[in-house]
């Protein structure tokens, strides 16, 4: 009992951690929160389900889809919305609420297009479970850990082995400073939208597997939003460790309390962690940040 | 170098500049030729930091103009380090999240070539041999005089046409300023790097410098040689604190 809780505590913990992970990225360098992160990762998941359901492709280049629709639509808000609005000097407070605006929009726009309804991820494989001693986990839930697990090592090789990576880490301490030493800032820029809006679409496939796909599945992004606020923003361990973290808690609490005390008690907590460490499990502290 | 000192590599002409609605530069106009070191010298609010924020891009050009080469600046501020026009910024500004090598590599950003960062980040160890001993630390562990040392190399990793250095002794041991000053007289003399300093320290700006410009209220108010103005009876007065 206890090991199934655990697994299904990383796998969606894990999609909280992707999640996380997109917004601190750019947190790190913007000092926004990036609310469209929601929408990114429902058009990342509609993505595979159509690749899936119109072409009757296999479910991993269907994720390879979901990722490429996902990092695609992020860094096209970045360039129609983000940068002009960073060119015009805006208050890192505007960023913010033009995210949220799209946040709301872009799903509603998604319920005229599609309609509301809740539809299955169409994947058998995924939905097939694997036996373990006496362990029984769904396929989808391994999936997710594992794939989750690669692309954070992926991006942390990234970030820290190459040249672009370390642009992106001055970029983070100081985008006026990194571009005067000669750092394309808007490149920067665009790089991490699409890698947090591939993130984003990853978590989006492995969501709507575990549950299903539907235009305000996006609301779930909130999670990781707070798990990277918990593990201090900006901070990428931080926000992994949190994610995580929060998984666990939720199905802990789903299960051994009560599905109905799942997000008041993790809530709850959060609020306390912030209280004791404002800045966040792993926060730099010392930044103004929004 | 080519040896011909007089070419003048960066014309400042009528430069007015402004914040919202206050001007900070009223019609500068100064010239400043290959190999020579220039300070410039005044008191708080004078427009010094701003003159060499426009020239390296991080502050826009509200009329006049400013020719590189004999070329105007280029349109985007990553641009200019790639041109060989340096800052090393008020404050450091050096990146505390990244290691002492790291930093560095930032400052060679637009070179390809590793060879060529290898090599020059070896120029920097042999000009500042503690940062060679510091090279994995987190450059936040530093101390005030290696940071500075920290940021004078990284400028130096773009092989700078152009370095300008904005209040380098600010919050330095006085020791330390004039092995940064000695520093600064070798880079120009080894490189043959152009050198625009801003400074405080008007006594140690003007014995260092070529050509000296004194700013007062965004103008111009004196320019000429180093000496000249350090034997300068007004200047005496005003700027380096003489009864």
């Amino acid at each position: 009992m206890i090991v199934q809780q655990l697994i299904t505590g990383i796998s969606i913990g894990s999609v909280y951690a992707l999640l996380a992970v997109g917004y601190a990225l750019v947190f790190s360098v913007f000092n926004f929160s990036n609310f469209g992160f929601g929408p990114v990762m429902m058009l990342g998941a509609f993505g595979a389900l159509f690749a899936i359901e119109k072409t009757n492709m296999a479910l991993f280049p269907a994720i390879l889809i979901a990722l490429v629709v996902a990092g695609l639509i992020s860094l096209l808000m970045e360039v129609s919305i983000y940068r002009p609005m960073r060119q015009k000097k805006a208050l890192k407070v505007y960023l913010m609420i033009a995210a949220l605006g799209i946040n709301t929009c872009v799903p509603n726009f998604c319920i005229q297009v599609w309609g509301g309804a809740v539809r299955p991820f169409p994947s058998d494989w995924a939905k097939a479970v694997i036996r373990i001693g006496g362990v029984v986990v769904p396929r989808a839930d391994v999936l997710a850990a594992v794939l989750s697990v690669i692309m954070l090592v992926l991006l942390w090789c990234f970030l820290f082995r190459t040249k672009l990576g370390l642009g992106i880490r001055a970029s983070a301490f100081d985008s006026n400073t990194a571009g005067l030493m000669g750092i394309n800032v808007n490149r920067v820029a665009a790089v991490i939208f699409l890698l947090s809006g591939a993130t984003a679409g990853l978590a989006g496939c492995f969501y709507g597997m575990k549950y299903s796909v539907y235009p305000n599945m996006g609301v779930v992004a909130t999670k990781g939003f707070v798990s990277a606020t918990v593990g201090g923003l900006g901070s990428l361990p931080g926000a992994v460790i949190s994610g995580l973290l929060l998984g666990f808690l939720e199905t802990i609490i789903s299960a051994y309390v009560s599905t109905t005390y799942r997000d008041l008690v993790a809530y709850g907590l959060l609020v306390i962690v912030l209280i004791i460490k404002p800045n966040g499990l792993l926060g730099q502290g010392a930044h103004d940040k929004l | 170098m080519t040896g011909n000192s007089r070419e003048i590599l960066l014309s400042v002409k009528d430069l007015n500049v402004f914040y919202g609605g206050i001007q900070a530069l009223h019609g500068i106009s100064l010239d400043i030729k290959k190999g020579q070191i220039v300070s410039i010298i005044g008191a708080n609010g004078a427009g010094k930091s701003t003159l060499l924020k426009t020239i390296a891009g991080d502050k826009e050009i509200g009329s006049g103009t400013i020719e590189w080469n004999g070329q105007p600046l280029p349109p985007k501020i990553h641009q200019f380090s790639q041109q060989g026009i340096c800052l090393v910024p008020e404050g450091r500004k050096i990146f505390v999240n990244l290691t002492v090598m790291d930093n560095l590599r930032v400052g060679a950003y637009a070179e390809k070539k590793k060879s060529v960062i290898r090599e020059r980040m070896e120029e920097v160890f042999d000009l500042f041999p503690r940062l060679k001993e510091r090279s994995k630390q987190m450059s936040g562990t530093l101390s005030g005089g290696e940071q500075q040392m920290l940021a004078v190399g990284r400028a130096l990793m773009a092989a700078p046409k152009l370095m300008m250095l904005d209040e380098p002794s600010l919050g330095l041991a006085p020791i330390i300023i004039d092995e940064m000053f000695e520093k600064f007289k070798q880079i120009n003399k080894v490189y043959g790097t152009t050198m625009l300093i801003v400074e405080q320290n008007a006594q140690l700006a003007l014995e260092t410098a070529d050509t000296g410009y004194i700013l007062n209220l965004g103008t111009i108010q004196m320019e000429g040689n180093g000496r000249e103005l350090l034997d300068n009876p007004y200047i005496q007065k005003a700027y380096l604190g003489f009864q």
